[in-house]
């Protein structure tokens, strides 16, 4: 059931962009490993809970 | 595994926070993905209220390597426009963005965030625009244009391209 279409807001055009389309999969993996990291050992310490990653409003 | 393809329609997606936890738990399979992304030109959006979820950390150097990850998908935060805002204030002005969004959801409100209402509030704010997400609860107003199964190697991540009609 699609409900949005009864929104009347006129749409605006988004914010221009300039898309880095260089990506670098190795450096991304990197960084991905870096930030798991960070978050395995606050979740081990009970920093981060899933409320504060935003995962408890997810349906998984 | 399957490789994932994004569809061709997609010019502008607005990130939700599951795909920024997702890929870093699974790089391999969400690396391919973002790589599509990119080198199509497709570009990709989200909101404060992400952005600040996903950077929360107690250390400055931490916040920066969650900030710089972030910075390698999001290539832009979509502003809350002050005109949008100063409008808002007039409840009595029957276009009323942020009322007129609630009353849509009516009883599927239950249980909303406010960080959901606010990417919410940017599909309809804006065109052509396609919320990335695996949150299908509380979207359930919008259009389901797409299901992207992302595979993984013991579970199947299932996200879809969401549009305001």
């Amino acid at each position: 059931m699609t409900r949005s279409k009864d929104l009347k807001t006129e749409k605006m055009d988004l914010p221009t962009v300039k898309v880095d389309r260089k990506f670098d999969l190795k450096e991304f993996l990197k960084l991905a490993r870096k930030v798991k990291a960070i978050t395995d050992k606050e979740r081990k310490e009970g920093f981060l809970i899933d409320e504060h990653l935003g995962t408890s409003r997810f349906s998984y | 595994m399957n490789t994932l393809e994004l569809p061709g329609s997609v010019t502008s997606i607005l990130v939700d926070t599951c795909f920024l936890v997702d890929s870093k738990e699974f790089p391999e399979v969400f690396g391919d993905f973002t790589r599509q992304i990119k080198e199509r030109g497709v570009a990709t959006y989200s909101i404060e209220f992400v952005k600040i979820e996903y950077i929360r950390s107690r250390t400055e150097s931490e916040i920066k390597t969650k900030l710089e990850y972030f910075n390698k998908i999001v290539e832009s935060v979509l502003p809350i426009e002050r005109k949008l805002a100063e409008e808002n204030l007039k409840l009595e002005n029957k276009d009323h963005l942020i009322v007129n969004h609630l009353k849509s959801y009516g009883m599927d409100l239950d249980g909303v965030s406010l960080a959901d209402l606010y990417l919410g509030m940017c599909l309809n704010q804006y065109k052509n625009l396609y919320l990335l997400t695996a949150n299908h609860k509380d979207f359930s107003i919008y259009k389901r244009e797409f299901v992207l199964p992302f595979e993984t190697r013991r579970s199947v991540k299932s996200y879809a391209l969401y549009k305001a009609s």
